[in-house]
């Protein structure tokens, strides 16, 4: 069997492949754009909320995956929460020490399910906590793309 | 005489929701998922709490761009808190995902079932087929650069040499489809066409042409399956899955009979024994078959038992798989007309034969008075067969 042989890729012959399609173009969906054109426009954190089951998604959907209603009534959320739970990343995928510690967040907006996975600044690792009160930093409006970018990562209230 | 099977429950369809076909569309898959989902339940007088379980089928996850795209649909399928599966065995999966919704009611273990099937093939760039290029064996086939459209020629080619088909007799089946396809109000490619068109339309891959292929589409399926206690409650018209059947040929397509494919023959000689039928030509009253080009529709009706070897041109020619002819053959339009979201369009034809035994096909509504249908799909490296047969109620 091959299995009691070496293993060393320099001794075997070889073949380079892939298996990557060149690129995916996604759309944004129906709940989806207006999270986006929202955040862009105005600066703001955008919910949907189904009356049925009494929640409101953050980010927003267009159904709701309890009842299977159509959610259409979007609310407009101020871009802060606190933090439900953080990790603090040292190593990059090569395993390279990063100069500055990550520190990456949940932040959960109130009465709200779901949340926003972002960057936390101007805080040291070491002072940061769950629960801790976070306010989103947002690009100037005119730099805004309508993307996850837009907010540059969440600080201290 | 019925195979002689031990099923808990028998099992019935009693509800199918379908999205727009489309090239592109703005919502996401999860989103299309959930729209086609919504109006089976809906259609079946159900809600989802009614639900005990969801099957999903959709096919590589390199069309949506989403790894594990069977837990990325799970909430628009309606499978949250629930006990969830993915099936997928590539373009057959549209019709394999209510096989799997059915032995999940069969079995005894469920009594509401949602199957589900989504494709969104937009987003891969520079062409879904790019996706295709990756299913080849990687150093003895991938070198020389084969895609699907380069295999469905060869075999297509094949086929027109083994049996002496005209292309002619095989563009047929284009006009009839995309004519059939106007009545469909999910179509993407419905159009009144002439012979000539198809024949005069570019050359893309010997003797591939492009009026003879399926389009690229966006798209979503579903029906609810019910155990028969269920099905007698909430509805008097239930449609029953009589048969099922699937079967894998060799892995080695160069190996295979390019001319007839035995994997569709295998998969039906399991869907007919356990529906006791004898004579499929004779019992089988309206057929949705596979048809992502022309040409298969003949091959698989041959395939199928519902022509002999060959003689598929001959029934097409003759206008008997009209919808007003003795063999109607896919009614809805088909993948050539009403489009090609991988899943969803097998799925499609699961839901055209549900609305036509219930007689709710409207403008689409065969001709002759129809109890039995069959709806089948075709996939993985081209040689999964994937039939089911239903009953009217
Ligand atoms: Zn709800």
């Amino acid at each position: 069997m091959s299995w009691d042989k070496s293993g060393d890729p320099r001794i075997l012959r070889r073949w380079f492949g892939d298996m990557e399609v060149k690129k995916h173009i996604y759309t944004m969906g129906i709940a989806g754009e207006i999270f986006m054109k929202n955040l862009k426009d105005k600066g703001v954190i955008t919910g949907s909320r189904c009356d049925e089951c009494e929640v409101i998604f953050v980010p927003p959907r267009s159904f709701c995956e309890y009842c299977f209603s159509e959610l259409t009534v979007y609310e407009e959320l101020e871009p802060k929460g606190y933090i439900e739970t953080f990790t603090i990343v040292y190593e990059d995928y090569h395993g390279e020490r990063l100069e500055k510690p990550l520190i990456i967040a949940l932040i959960a907006l109130p009465n709200a399910v779901g949340g926003i996975i972002h960057y936390i600044r101007e805080v040291e690792p070491e002072d940061v906590y769950i629960d801790m009160e976070v306010e989103a930093v947002l690009k100037p409006r005119d730099e805004r793309a309508g993307n996850l970018s837009d907010i540059l990562y969440f600080k201290p209230t | 005489m019925k195979m002689n099977i031990n099923l808990k429950n028998r099992v019935a369809i009693v509800g199918a929701g379908l999205t727009l076909f489309r090239r592109r569309l703005k919502e996401t898959p999860k989103e299309l998922a959930w729209a086609a989902a919504k109006m089976a339940l809906e259609s079946a007088g159900l809600e989802l709490s009614d639900v005990d379980a969801v099957v999903i089928g959709t096919a590589p996850d390199a069309f949506d761009g989403i790894h594990m795209k069977g837990e990325y649909l799970a909430d628009g399928s309606g499978g949250t808190g629930k006990p969830v599966m993915r099936v997928y065995v590539g373009g057959g999966t549209g019709v394999f995902t209510p096989i799997a919704g059915w032995w999940h009611v069969a079995s005894g273990l469920f009594d509401v079932v949602l199957a589900v099937a989504e494709e969104k093939m937009s987003p891969a760039m520079p062409h879904p087929q790019s996706v295709f290029a990756h299913i080849w064996d990687p150093i003895i086939e991938r070198p020389i650069g084969p895609n699907l459209i380069w295999i469905f020629a060869l075999e297509m080619h094949r086929y027109m040499y083994k049996y002496n088909i005209k292309k002619e007799d095989i563009a047929r089946v284009s006009v009839k489809n995309k004519r059939n396809a106007l009545d469909h109000p999910a179509a993407q490619l419905g159009a009144k066409i002439t012979v000539e068109d198809v024949l005069n339309s570019e050359m893309l891959v010997y003797p591939v042409q492009r009026l003879d292929i399926s389009p690229v589409s966006d798209g979503a399926a579903a029906v609810v399956m019910v155990s028969e206690h269920i099905a007698r409650r909430i509805t008097d018209s239930p449609v029953w899955v009589e048969g099922v059947g699937w079967s894998l040929d060799t892995v080695h397509w160069t190996g295979r009979d390019l001319a007839y494919p035995k994997y569709v023959e295998c998969a039906a000689r399991m869907a007919y024994k356990m529906a006791g039928i004898t004579n499929p030509a004779r019992e089988i009253d309206v057929a949705e078959v596979y048809d992502p080009f022309d040409y298969k529709e003949l091959h698989h009706m041959e395939g199928l038992m519902l022509a002999r070897k060959g003689e598929a041109p001959i029934l097409t020619r003759e206008g008997i798989t009209e919808r007003d002819g003795d063999l109607p053959i896919n009614p809805s339009g088909g993948l050539l007309g009403v489009g090609n979201p991988i899943a969803a369009a097998g799925m499609m034809k699961v839901t055209e034969i549900y609305w036509q035994l219930r007689g709710e096909a409207g403008k689409r509504q065969v001709k002759k008075p129809v109890y039995t249908g069959l709806a089948q799909a075709w996939g993985d490296l081209m040689q999964v067969g994937t039939v089911i047969v239903l009953r009217a109620g």
